[in-house]
């Protein structure tokens, strides 16, 4: 319908910091702290010591991208996938979405065990930001993809251990996603549960418009993305291919 | 296939004016409705008589409070029979208090959907509000069955009584909007609310009347906004004195800063709270 020359996902110049309340003892913990962190630390005017976890982001993704998010545990990797989804909020900067976000950090979000299969899909999509006549659309298909039946009237308490995890996998891979934003160990799950879900989790990947994967593993990066973020202390340090950015990642970490 | 493509800018709070909030309160209306349908089935779910109590609540309070005050304390009459004058102070309290107490703890209550994915947090307190109102308009429809069997005189007035639920819920989600992200920092908040709100209602002429109050301090309660609206339900259903225009000012001036500050901290403080709810 657009043209695609604006990109579907856009970060401007975006900082997202946290002040850390330390409490008592202050100069021990801050000196600990600022040897164990990746994140920068400075402190803000009320002496509050504030971490960047994000400085000064900028990138744009274009329809078919899939970004990989790499760097070392602090880098800021689950910030930004959390400031795409607008968990967090900037400290300045903007970030600007053309689309439908479908986070995916934690699967069995939403699940209400009290309330019926059918009202948890409906809960799914309406915090995914459809609206009710889009979900109510979708009903059925996603009705048959659970092999539940008329299970899915039933509160979900009611339901078997395997029966919970066929919704549970359903809900959150039923609507298909625009900009998928994912935590690795999502690909990462428990065996027997991926073993069910693979073919639906790489349908559902493939379906994206753009992919960002948050990753340690260069491997699955290889296979899921085209291009990469390297991060460090919150900021970009190479920006590209997925080939080079991992290139360059592994040289300067080996 | 992308027909419902949307634009959003996400921005510093900062930047953000309070015509954007009221806006993307209206845009999640469903999600809102849903998650207050959810508080309504998941309140009384194990309860084997279970709607039966939104009725018992305040049913049981009157019974206490009529043997307390007219058996035991033989407080003069005011004219109407106080079961009725105190069920009907009792069913818009126990709304409002309701409102303001779930709601100042519904960031706590939903931090694992506030920490998984992105929507209009403003809606959060709104939640209890909006499933307490079904309740409050039960409990009134009983007041008044009870007028009427007790042979009272019931005003037509009575079909702008939902008004007086409206602005019990403006403000208790106005003082909602302090107590939530400051309940989700500070839990002391949340432990204090209990004991404020006893506090609050026996501050208020809600089971005994104004008129026991020293002539000297009876003004307070024209700056009583909880006064204000026990008075309006009264008013409304029973015809007794309407509050007084001072009173109705005093309800929306406090209303409308409430809820500018209100939400001004929300927004400052939600950024923040992810990690530390």
């Amino acid at each position: 319908m657009t043209p695609m020359t604006q990109p579907v996902l856009a970060l401007d110049r975006v900082t997202v910091s946290f002040p850390v309340y330390l409490g008592g003892s202050r100069s021990l913990k801050k000196r600990l702290l600022s040897q164990g962190s990746a994140g920068r630390i400075a402190r803000d005017a009320n002496d509050r010591v504030i971490v960047d976890a994000l400085h000064e982001v900028s990138l744009a993704l274009e329809s078919g991208d899939r970004l990989a998010l790499i760097g070392a545990n602090g880098a800021g990797k689950t910030t930004l996938l959390r400031v795409m989804a607008g968990i967090y909020e900037p400290v300045s900067g903007t970030v600007t979405v053309r689309g439908r976000i479908s986070p995916m950090f934690d699967i069995g979000l939403g699940i209400d065990t009290d309330l019926s299969g059918y009202d948890n899909i409906r809960i799914r999509g309406l915090l995914l930001g459809l609206s009710a006549t889009e979900i109510d659309a979708r009903l059925p298909d996603i009705a048959e993809f659970t092999e539940l039946g008329d299970y899915l009237e039933m509160p979900v308490r009611t339901y078997s251990s395997g029966m919970m995890l066929r919704l549970t996998f359903a809900v959150a891979t039923c609507f298909e996603p625009e900009i998928l934003l994912m935590d690795e160990w999502i690909l990462a799950g428990d065996a027997h549960f991926m073993a069910r879900a693979r073919a639906r989790i790489d349908a559902f990947v493939a379906k994206a418009n753009v992919l960002v994967l948050a990753s340690h593993n260069l491997d699955v990066c290889r296979k899921w993305c085209n291009k990469g973020v390297w991060l460090q202390r919150g900021e970009i340090r190479a920006i590209g291919e997925i080939e080079d950015v991992i290139d360059e990642y592994s040289a300067a970490s080996a | 296939m992308t027909a419902s493509t949307t634009l959003r800018i996400v921005k510093p709070h900062s930047e953000r004016t309070l015509r954007d909030d009221l806006a993307s309160i209206w845009t999640s209306r469903e999600l809102l409705l849903v998650l207050a349908r959810r508080e309504i089935s998941v309140r009384y779910r194990q309860a084997a008589i279970g709607v039966l109590w939104v009725v018992l609540q305040p049913l049981f309070t009157t019974a206490i409070f009529t043997i307390v005050f007219v058996v035991f304390a033989r407080i003069p009459n005011q004219g109407e029979s106080y079961p009725l004058f105190a069920f009907a102070g009792l069913a818009i309290w126990q709304y409002f208090n309701r409102a303001v107490s779930d709601g100042g703890n519904s960031l706590v209550a939903n931090a694992a959907l506030i920490t998984k994915v992105a929507f209009p947090r403003l809606i959060i307190p709104l939640i209890a509000p909006v499933a307490g109102a079904v309740d409050c308009l039960i409990a009134l429809a009983v007041l008044v069955i009870m007028a009427v069997l007790m042979g009272a005189h019931v005003s037509w007035m009575v079909v702008l009584a939902p008004l007086v639920i409206l602005a019990a819920a403006l403000l208790g989600y106005s003082i909602a909007l302090w107590l939530a992200p400051l309940n989700a920092i500070y839990r002391d908040v949340g432990i204090a609310l209990p004991f404020v709100m006893q506090v609050a209602m026996y501050m208020s002429p809600i089971v005994y009347p104004a008129a026991l109050v020293p002539e000297k301090i009876r003004w307070l309660y024209l700056l009583n906004p909880i006064a204000v609206l026990v008075d309006a339900i009264r008013w409304l259903v029973l015809g007794t004195e309407p509050p007084t225009a001072v009173g109705f000012t005093v309800f929306g001036v406090l209303t409308i800063v409430l809820f500018v500050g209100g939400r001004r901290l929300f927004r400052n403080m939600e950024g923040n709270l992810v990690d530390r709810i």
